[in-house]
């Protein structure tokens, strides 16, 4: 049953489970434990729709790059879902085998953990299972590049393709309008005594559960841990832990433009670093898509420089060459976009600010920075696309300025792929969740999301944190 | 050996270190290599003038 905490203060005294945040993570879960005979709560911070009193909660600065963390983030039931575009593309075999080539360890389980819930993830988003990831276009000659492979979700709306469920599913308590602003830890017993919730009005009051698990995105995750004063007492989230640290993003940059050789398909194409490309280069992983323009010209300019070009081999001499190529700047045929692999970085992270939110929580500030391992991987995707195009006679590139002379500030944006703030480790040295998604320290606090990622790769994280998701709530099932 | 003379009236050495990063040409200009970051690109023989990324073989003297 689906209640507005606005109006009815109807919580039942314990629980089973208590999930905080009703997005895609919170909304799996919910149902699968739910439906395995628990009695869930599942607490969402806004309401129905959208609505400015619930996102103006979501504000929140950045330092550094810019991370947009207000307007990518959607703060009522379904969550971020409600304006997800769709693309799932899974992790690979090497995203869990090869650790990054940072000072911080990769993930911790084995990449099977992840695969064995592939399908029913896929199922979630409305994909078929087991349909396979599609090309849209042949991979590239060579070794460094492949097709890129990815299935579409219509998007998955979760509020609304779980509506019913949300509202029929015996044993589940679904609470809008209700804000968890505090964790209450007992040092004694090493446990989440009870969580507290507000009201828009600031009514409070404690909830008591055996199991809880925050499912509220990376920044909210972190933020809700660095806000609990008790956490703090205890130990659990220190200065020099990990709560809040290793944020990362994908990183979207747009490599340049291109000219395409004349007799090319001017279908858009997308490509993926394979295996061998990140062994060589040390580098992180990327999707590349070749996008043209709807109107390629064939004439004035863009013929008199296609005309050269073709003819490089000409005898003409090189400073006549040269001369030309640096005189002149074109549109091109089209641009290259990226997703890119960041690696996660101690340095860019989640805090908290001295000032409060209108529900007393501290508010968050995100600090996005790029590594020189992050430049390094950015010049190298570059430069080997790039040298791709033109032996496989694509075409030709150029390369933004910042892509492949370090020392021009990169141009770069992000994917709206929030990972890595409670991050999964083997030990609390290198992370902030176990090998189960739960919190070090604590017995009774999990996390779910794109918060727990070690790494990111370079996949869309919707499909893969649902992955992980199931996989938490069979966990959950075992213990509670 | 004929080298490319670079210092032309049309660009000066400093417009063309500003706007070409040569990675294959760079070892046989005198100076460049000391001023211009070699990456590896260098291996598969091709120079970035301005962006473009193109094959070095171009870009090699007529007579060496």
């Amino acid at each position: 049953m689906i209640k507005d905490y606005q109006s009815q203060k109807e919580l039942r005294d314990f629980y089973d489970v208590c999930i905080v945040g009703a997005g895609p993570a919170g909304i799996t879960l919910a149902l699968r434990l739910a439906v395995n005979g628990r009695r869930v709560l599942l607490l969402e911070g806004g309401g129905r729709e959208y609505s400015q009193n619930s996102q103006s909660l979501y504000q929140c600065p950045s330092t550094g790059l810019e991370v947009y963390a207000e307007e990518t983030r959607l703060r009522y039931l379904g969550g971020t879902s409600n304006h997800w575009s769709g693309r799932c593309r899974p992790f690979e075999a090497s995203d869990f085998n090869n650790g990054p080539p940072v000072r911080l360890p990769g993930w911790p389980i084995a990449f099977a953990e992840m695969e064995a819930h592939l399908a029913q993830a896929m199922a979630i988003v409305d994909l078929v299972p087991n349909a396979g990831f599609k090309a849209i276009n042949p991979s590239l000659d060579g070794s460094e590049f492949a097709a890129d492979r990815f299935l579409l979700s219509p998007p998955t709306r979760f509020a609304k393709k779980y509506a019913k469920e949300l509202d029929e599913t015996e044993g589940l308590d679904v609470f809008i309008n209700c804000n968890c602003v505090d964790l209450e830890f007992d040092s004694q017993t090493g446990r989440i005594a009870s969580i507290v919730v507000a009201d828009y009005e600031q009514h409070r009051e404690r909830v008591k559960a055996r199991q809880f698990i925050l499912a509220t995105g990376a920044i909210e995750n972190a933020r809700q841990l660095l806000n609990s004063e008790s956490l703090a007492a205890g130990g659990i989230v220190t200065e020099g832990g990990l709560v809040g640290k290793c944020f990362m993003e994908h990183l979207n940059v747009e490599l340049g433009t291109f000219i395409l050789k004349d007799g090319q398909g001017k279908d858009s194409r997308e490509y993926f670093t394979t295996d061998a490309f990140v062994a060589q280069h040390k580098a992180g992983k990327g999707n590349v898509a070749i996008s043209l323009v709807s109107e390629v010209k064939t004439y004035g300019r863009m013929a008199a420089i296609k005309s050269f070009f073709e003819n490089l081999i000409c005898d003409v001499g090189v400073e006549q060459k040269i001369e030309f190529i640096t005189k002149f700047d074109c549109p091109g045929d089209g641009v290259i976009g990226t997703l890119i692999e960041q690696f996660p970085n101690l340095d860019s992270r989640v805090s908290l600010l001295p000032e409060r939110d209108a529900l007393g929580m501290r508010k968050a500030v995100v600090h996005w920075e790029l590594s020189p391992a992050d430049r390094d991987t950015v010049k190298s995707i570059g430069l080997e696309m790039a040298k791709c195009f033109a032996d496989t006679g694509l075409g030709l590139v150029k390369l933004e300025q910042c892509v492949y002379d370090q020392t021009v500030p990169l141009k770069v944006n992000p994917h709206a792929h929030h990972m890595g703030t409670t991050r999964m480790a083997s030990a609390p040295e290198f992370g902030v969740v176990d090998e189960n998604c739960k919190v070090f320290g604590v017995e009774n606090l999990h996390i779910a999301g794109s918060s727990v990622f070690a790494t990111g790769g370079a996949s869309n994280p919707t499909m893969p944190l649902l992955q992980l998701t199931l996989r938490l709530a069979e966990h959950i099932n075992r213990i509670s | 050996m004929n080298e490319p003379d670079l210092n032309t009236s049309a660009m000066d050495r400093r417009d063309f270190l500003r706007v070409c990063a040569l990675l294959g040409l760079a070892g046989f200009i005198p100076g460049l290599s000391q001023a211009v970051a070699v990456p590896s690109a260098v291996k598969s023989g091709y120079v970035v003038i301005n962006g473009w990324v193109l094959p070095a073989q171009h870009f090699q003297p007529a007579h060496t």
